[in-house]
């Protein structure tokens, strides 16, 4: 998992390597929650964090359970989650669960 | 036509003297001799008296029209296994690498010394013989392979038209076989069996074991009884030694499964001696491994084997040999989804291009349980699978193993099926690991993905051993969306990745269907 903080322009960038699925979701819990306490971030001037899981072919329920938890993270900040897409059958899996009234969902391959 | 002489030599030389010094050095020598100017005469002689009058052939190389290389190629085609010796000019060695790879035995250059020659016809006559016993030996294997094939042809009998048999042997004769049985009171036996090894021993041990069993179920024993009675001589005979000495080099084992089906009240009783455990594929495209494994014959006396019933069983079972579980394994797809495609394209009249990486005989029957034993099954299965409790964290290869199984059958299946396949029934299964089993290794979740062929769908059936639980999951859906709430969202990509969803058990058993069109 890779992320960068642009305080400028108030936005925490959040890459994922591939897959977010119950195979790895604690593995991922524990690297976000290590990013969010480091002092850079949790100090950042961020309002918006950008989740990028265009690598991704697949989201299970576990995996969305872990977007669930980011989401709540950054409401409590005050703060908005973007969640950038390019699997068509996993933006449908965002739509059927309703997470569209939750996030903002773009299509990383528009 | 001459008489077989085991030292009759054929010597061909255009050169006269050359071909009258052979000729009389080999008859010195209580060799008979034949003699031909040239190739086209020495073939006419090996036409004419058959190539068997000859032991061995002596030719020089460099002759008008034709060579002794020529020749050696021809004889190559028509009768390999006379030994042959090329004589060739000083300084013609580069000639020797070409006529060995036509094989010939031997070589000699001009001036020829007596004493080489002799020692080469010698050398000549004796691999003539070598290749002629083996050739007997060969031909032997090739009719008793045959035979063995002819064996599996369709069934004769009409009851036995229920029974469909996919057959492709490694070797020319084995120890796999199948056979259909006629019991007592309009019952039908069928016994799949693999002899270790894959020689005579093994063909040999075979038919030895189906005659038993053709036998002793005449005389009304069952399948079990033959199993229990034939591994009691592999066992306590054949795999004792005598004197010291065990009757064969190696410990004698068959792998077998045998069913007895009643078509008048559609009961089943299998028994499963070291076989793959077969599938029962129902009308309603569920299946599920059935009986239990226990040792194959041979390793084990009394034999604990016990059989299993199945009352009123519908649709089909499908069986094979553990040669198609080894090249699932290299394929690390499912045996049952081999056996639906190998008996697809049988029906083609095709060959898999996957079996080039058997390692071993592949057997497959297929037995129509139903009123009328020329149905065809609706559902085939692609995937039929018993995965352990505590398997939750292989899930990502399971589901690895599910996709290689539906692309083997389905290559150009659509991403959005084949995502909503994969993801509800890896929803499905992991809920059974985790909740039905409580990752309890003793327990397993059963799994089967058929294909229905007229509706174009898939149906996945998924069960737990667990009590399950009511949940109200259309309520649910509205409330774990508002309120961010992270419990059952599996029910809820079930709920919408699935065409059909249907629950049994409260739960703990789940089918769900998915057309091929996408959702």
């Amino acid at each position: 998992m890779n992320y960068t903080l642009n305080d400028s322009q108030g936005v925490l960038h959040v890459t994922l390597p591939g897959d977010v699925l119950s195979t790895n979701v604690d593995s991922l819990s524990k690297s976000f929650t290590e990013m969010l306490n480091s002092a850079a971030v949790s100090g950042g001037r961020w309002t918006r964090l950008v989740l990028d899981i265009s690598k991704a072919k697949m989201v299970d329920s576990m995996g969305l359970n872990l977007i669930v938890s980011l989401v709540r993270q950054v409401k409590i900040r005050g703060a908005k989650l973007e969640v950038r897409i390019n699997n068509p059958n996993i933006h449908r899996t965002f739509l059927f669960t309703r997470m569209d009234q939750q996030v903002d969902l773009v299509s990383a391959a528009a | 036509m001459l008489q077989t002489d085991t030292r009759l030599v054929l010597v061909v030389d255009d050169d006269f003297i050359s071909r009258r010094l052979l000729e009389s050095a080999l008859s010195k020598n209580q060799y008979r001799v034949v003699c031909a100017s040239g190739v086209s005469e020495a073939k006419d002689l090996l036409k004419k008296d058959g190539f068997e009058a000859f032991s061995a052939i002596v030719t020089d190389f460099r002759m008008p029209e034709l060579t002794g290389l020529d020749l050696l190629n021809w004889l190559e085609i028509n009768d390999p296994t006379i030994g042959s010796i090329m004589v060739t000019a000083e300084g013609e060695k580069r000639l020797v690498a070409e006529s060995m790879r036509a094989r010939a035995v031997d070589f000699l250059e001009k001036p020829v010394e007596m004493r080489r020659l002799m020692k080469a016809v010698d050398r000549a006559i004796a691999e003539t013989n070598d290749r002629r016993k083996s050739r007997v030996t060969q031909n032997a294997v090739k009719d008793l392979g045959a035979a063995q094939s002819a064996l599996l042809k369709a069934p004769v009998r009409e009851e036995f038209r229920r029974i469909l048999v996919c057959h492709f042997p490694m070797h020319e004769a084995g120890g796999d076989f199948y056979t259909a049985l006629p019991l007592d009171n309009g019952r039908i036996g069928v016994l799949l069996a693999d002899v270790s090894g894959h020689d005579l021993r093994s063909a040999f041990v075979g038919a030895f074991f189906q005659g038993m069993a053709r036998g002793l179920t005449a005389k009304s024993s069952s399948i079990g009884d033959v199993f229990r009675h034939f591994s009691r001589i592999l066992a306590e005979e054949w795999n004792q030694p005598a004197e010291g000495k065990l009757i064969s080099s190696v410990l004698m084992s068959v792998a077998a499964c045998g069913l007895e089906f009643d078509p008048s009240d559609n009961s089943v009783r299998l028994c499963n001696c070291g076989a793959p455990r077969p599938a029962l594929v129902t009308p309603d495209g569920l299946a599920t491994l059935i009986g239990q494994w226990n040792s194959p014959l041979g390793w084990e006396y009394p034999l604990t084997a016990t059989d299993a019933g199945l009352p009123e069983a519908e649709g089909h079972i499908f069986f094979w040999t553990d040669g198609l579980d080894d090249l699932a394994t290299t394929l690390k797809c499912s045996p049952a989804g081999l056996v639906t495609d190998i008996f697809k394209k049988q029906a083609l009249g095709q060959r898999p291009d996957y079996l080039q990486k058997a390692n071993d005989d592949i057997m497959a029957v297929r037995v129509c349980l139903g009123s009328d034993p020329l149905a065809e099954p609706d559902f085939m299965p692609l995937h039929v699978d018993e995965i352990s409790g505590n398997g939750a964290n292989r899930i990502d290869s399971l589901q690895e193993a599910w996709a290689d199984s539906i692309r083997r059958f389905q290559p150009d299946l659509n991403e959005s099926t084949a995502f909503d396949l994969l993801l509800a029934t890896r929803e499905v299964v992991l809920n059974g690991l985790v909740h039905g089993c409580a990752d309890n290794a003793e327990k397993a979740v059963r799994l089967s993905i058929c294909w229905n062929q007229k509706g174009s769908f898939f149906r996945v059936s998924v069960e737990d051993p667990g009590p399950g639980h009511d949940f109200p999951v259309d309520s649910h859906e509205e409330a774990a969306s508002a309120e961010l709430m992270t419990s059952h969202r599996g029910l809820i990509f079930i709920k919408h990745l699935a065409t059909r969803l249907e629950t049994r058990r409260r739960g703990a058993h789940v089918i769900m269907d998915f057309h091929s069109g996408g959702n």
